[in-house]
């Protein structure tokens, strides 16, 4: 292809055939690979890449020094057309100037060329970093991950059925979900295009601080689930709805919120599940509507979203809710981006606030830790035995290292919270659940699993959740790679399962604790 | 057991009387300190309140006789201390070095410049050549700050660090707003050491994500949290990039988040790039360039191989960990607990070599070339 088009560029600009063939080669190939691209989204090259359907763990280091060369598309451009015309001048300098015929040789301007060209060539092959065991990978974090393949169908060698924990469904419009208010919140709300500007609708959630530049979605969530069995709705911008400032509002947006989701989504596929969003800045009232929408089989979870008293989640002002949801058998899940809204007190990360997307990704899961840690300190899995509290969002990487400094913590500084009367790590295995969605990238899966071993049993602990249609969503096939084959099954399916059942309905307030929660009994001076 | 020498980053020694103090501010802030009549204005802004029991968070032994705090007495901390662990170089960094944050932006300068001359005097001039020290600054002013350690590292050379607790601005310690500090640590020779705790004084930013937790348990679990933010700004604001001959020695957050952090970073590299224009490098090359890590306190699960096997996920740790004490805190760490739990290969790095690097230290008795 590449031979023909540098003949007929040789034939168009004349001169002798074989002393230009290898320069006609060259600046077309520089030619199409700049204006290639150039014009095709960063995304493209994935899908053209043969082997990226089997996803593999995405790590930056390039094996490839050249990987990185930072070019922008346009100057990709500038320099597919900069390239062939200084050959073009350079075969046609003689003519301009009279003289004989150069032959060919390696003058300045096809020297020029030719290195224009070649660094178009190597740095165009390296968008596409790949590892020295010659395995494709993902670009990096930034790139958005291209949207999961379709899944092998069900029954397929190796592949059972898949639960996915986590997915976010949006509105349309927010119009989709005035239209479950009451006609004077309606009418509070108003409607786009009240005035000239277009305006004159109030939002009905908060903006949220921090974005990845390179976007934050792939797309709208694909409602077809393709060969997903059961898929748990974990609500997106809605979730920041409970920590509004006006307390009437955030309650009337999220029942809002969930009538809607239960007609719109819940009605229209019946492996969809949901989570009730709890507008947890009225303990009383979100109680109230987790026992409400509870009776509702489809509903198998309880989403606190934003901080609405900016109280850690243990804290006992939210327990109302925790009562409920054990009540009604449901878990409670958190979700990343509860702290992070300009409606809460509390901070996103420690230490100050972050200036950059990926320094508040990178430390993303700190809010979680300390819902995590206060939840079981302020003894909520005391007064609930059977509840169960799932995170989502921040990856598992962190479970380690928590883990342990809790239970070391735990031996020596348990005396102002005697009711948590075992290790924590005890409570946590039994109680909690986190999500896979995002599935930390590693320099190797070996050192993944590696890291997960090193913990110990989290085979039951892990829930697989895509997180579609968030930019770092994980296709089955993402974690199927990436996690032992002996925990497929737990992981894809039955911890999801176990978790969003109602298994522990009714007798989760049967328990009475040795200690009390909120107690401080003598115990003769032992500490 | 390990034989050799040990550097110790995390010693905490402060002063028997505030008097001492007192008597070397100048006579204007003197006088203000004294201006009551009645004891004197505090010197440090107040922590929030997650109490230990009974109010101590020091070993108990380690209170000297005379009634003075413990770190307050020499004889004291060299017979728990430095005699008994073969401690050839012990890092004196205060109590822990929050003083700067009293609310007075102008009281904090002259505060911190009577404390550093008050260090270099007493326990500098005891003669004791174990004993090193760190400058404490007044990170509400950066430029003062960076004036100060100028100042300080002139006058004696057993400044081993300049020390940052006290978060000053309420941003990370990465933000550009530092920045001066880190010059005149550059250009006088210095490494950086942050010390963990200091969020948990009133006027700065939050000790931990997602609200005020409920318990010291919560707390202290937590703890690593403001040290590990402060870590990641360093690379996402490019400090490392701005300043390539700066070495920075991380204390009090334990060693075991060291994996999922860095990888954690590393997988935003392609963002990174797109949001900052200082990072050149995968964020672990820079963190294994730069940083140091202080054991204290260690992560030690029911089975010490564990954390062993976590961390040699991440390569070349062993080039990476300090052991320290934290004498004398409640949950110090002593080099025999330590090191029967770590490879015996990396005691020599561990116990010397690499806050060696970090301090410029050599080892003693090693024949010095020439």
């Amino acid at each position: 292809m590449g031979g023909l088009l540098s003949l007929l560029a040789s034939s168009l600009l004349g001169g002798t055939p074989p002393a230009q063939t290898a320069f006609g080669s060259a600046f077309v190939a520089g030619l199409l690979a700049g204006v290639l691209y150039w014009a095709l989204p960063s995304r493209a090259w994935l899908w053209a890449w043969p082997c990226s359907s089997r996803r593999r763990s995405a790590w930056p280091w390039p094996s490839c020094p050249w990987a990185f060369v930072p070019l922008p598309r346009s100057l990709m451009f500038v320099n597919g057309l900069v390239a062939p015309g200084g050959a073009i001048l350079h075969s046609q300098a003689p003519k301009f100037a009279g003289g004989p015929p150069s032959a060919g040789g390696p003058g300045p301007g096809n020297l020029l060329a030719a290195a224009i060209t070649m660094h178009d060539l190597v740095a165009c092959a390296a968008v596409v970093p790949w590892r020295p065991g010659g395995r494709p990978a993902r670009p990096s974090g930034g790139t958005r991950r291209p949207a999961p393949k379709p899944m092998p169908q069900q029954g397929a060698v190796g592949l059972g059925p898949v639960y996915d924990g986590c997915i976010h469904h949006h509105w349309k419009s927010p119009l989709d979900v005035v239209a479950y208010m009451s006609k004077g919140w309606q009418e509070y709300f108003g409607r786009p295009g009240l005035l000239p500007d277009g305006g004159g609708m109030v939002p009905i959630v908060s903006g949220f601080p921090y974005h990845n530049p390179f976007g934050d979605k792939l797309g709208e969530l694909d409602r077809t689930l393709p060969g997903i069995a059961r898929a748990v709705l974990c609500h997106d911008a809605a979730m920041q709805a409970p920590a509004l400032p006006n307390p009437y509002m955030a309650l009337e947006v999220v029942r809002a919120v969930n009538r809607w989701t239960r007609e719109r989504w819940l009605d229209q596929d019946e492996r969809m599940r949901a989570l009730i969003l709890a507008p947890n800045q009225l303990p009383a009232e979100a109680a109230a509507e987790i026992r409400d929408l509870g009776r509702d089989e489809r509903f198998a979870g309880v989403l606190m979203g934003s901080n609405g008293l900016s109280k850690p989640f243990g804290h006992p002002l939210y327990h109302p809710i925790y009562e409920a949801a054990a009540e009604m058998g449901l878990p409670v899940i958190l979700h990343t981006g509860s702290d992070a809204t300009p409606d809460v007190l509390t901070t996103t990360t420690a230490g100050g606030l972050p200036g950059l997307y990926s320094e508040y990704r990178a430390l993303i899961a700190q809010p979680l830790m300390a819902h995590v840690v206060s939840f079981i300190t302020q003894g909520v899995f005391v007064k609930y035995p059977r509840l169960r509290l799932g995170i989502v969002g921040a990856g598992v990487t962190w479970i380690t290292a928590l883990l342990w400094r809790f239970d070391m913590d735990y031996k020596t500084l348990r005396r102002e919270t005697p009711w948590v009367t075992r290790l924590p790590s005890e409570y946590f295995r039994e109680n909690v659940r986190v999500c896979t969605y995002p599935l930390d990238l590693t320099p190797t899966d070996e050192k993944l699993a590696r890291l997960l071993a090193a913990v110990g049993g989290l085979e039951d602990v892990l829930y697989y959740g895509s997180g579609q249609p968030n930019w770092d969503a994980d296709g089955p096939d993402a974690i199927l790679c990436r996690l032992a084959p002996a925990w497929h099954e737990k992981v894809m399916y039955q911890n999801a399962d176990t978790l969003f059942s109602r298994t522990g309905r009714g007798a989760a307030t049967a328990a009475t604790p040795t200690i009390a929660v909120g107690t401080m009994p003598e115990t003769g001076g032992r500490g | 057991m390990y034989e050799g020498p040990v550097i110790d980053p995390d010693v905490h020694h402060t002063w028997k009387s505030e008097d001492w103090i007192i008597d070397h501010l100048s006579p204007r802030w003197r006088e203000f300190a004294r201006a009551s009549g009645r004891g004197h204005v505090p010197l440090a802004a107040p922590g929030a309140h997650w109490p230990h029991f009974q109010g101590a968070n020091k070993r108990l032994d380690t209170f000297p006789a005379d009634g003075s705090p413990p770190g307050a007495d020499y004889e004291t901390m060299k017979r728990q201390l430095l005699d008994p662990f073969h401690i050839e170089r012990a890092i004196l960094s205060f109590d822990i070095g929050t003083n700067p944050g009293v609310p007075n932006a102008d009281f904090a300068i002259d505060l911190c410049r009577a404390i550093n001359d008050w260090n270099v005097e007493y326990w500098l001039g005891m003669g004791d050549p174990r004993l090193y020290s760190a400058i404490m600054v007044p990170t509400q002013t950066p430029e003062a700050a960076a004036k100060e350690i100028r100042r300080v590292a002139r006058r004696s050379s057993h400044i081993a660090e300049v020390l940052l607790v006290y978060n000053g601005l309420g941003k990370p310690f990465g933000h550009p707003a530092y920045d001066p500090i880190y010059a005149a640590a550059v250009e006088v020779g210095l490494p950086i050491a942050i010390h963990g705790g200091g969020e948990i004084t009133y006027g700065t930013a939050k000790p931990m994500a997602g609200g005020i937790v409920n318990s010291r348990l919560e707390l202290h679990t937590l703890s690593p949290q403001p040290t590990l933010h402060h870590l990641v700004s360093y690379i996402t604001h490019g400090t490392f990039e701005k300043f390539p001959t700066l070495k920075l020695m991380l204390i009090e957050l334990g060693v075991a988040w060291i994996p999922w952090l860095m990888w954690s970073l590393d997988a935003q590299y392609r963002i990174l790039r797109a949001e900052s224009p200082w990072v050149k490098r995968l964020p672990s090359e820079s963190f294994r360039e730069h940083v140091r890590v202080a054991t204290q306190p260690c992560e030690f699960p029911d089975e010490p191989q564990r954390l062993i096997e976590l961390l040699q996920c991440f390569d070349g740790i062993e080039d990476l960990l300090c052991f320290c004490t934290d004498y004398a805190h409640w949950d110090e760490d002593d080099p025999a607990y330590v090191g029967r739990r770590f490879p015996e290969a990396w005691w020599p790095k561990l116990f010397w070599d690499n806050a060696a690097w970090v301090y410029g230290f050599d080892r003693p008795g090693a024949a010095k070339a020439g």
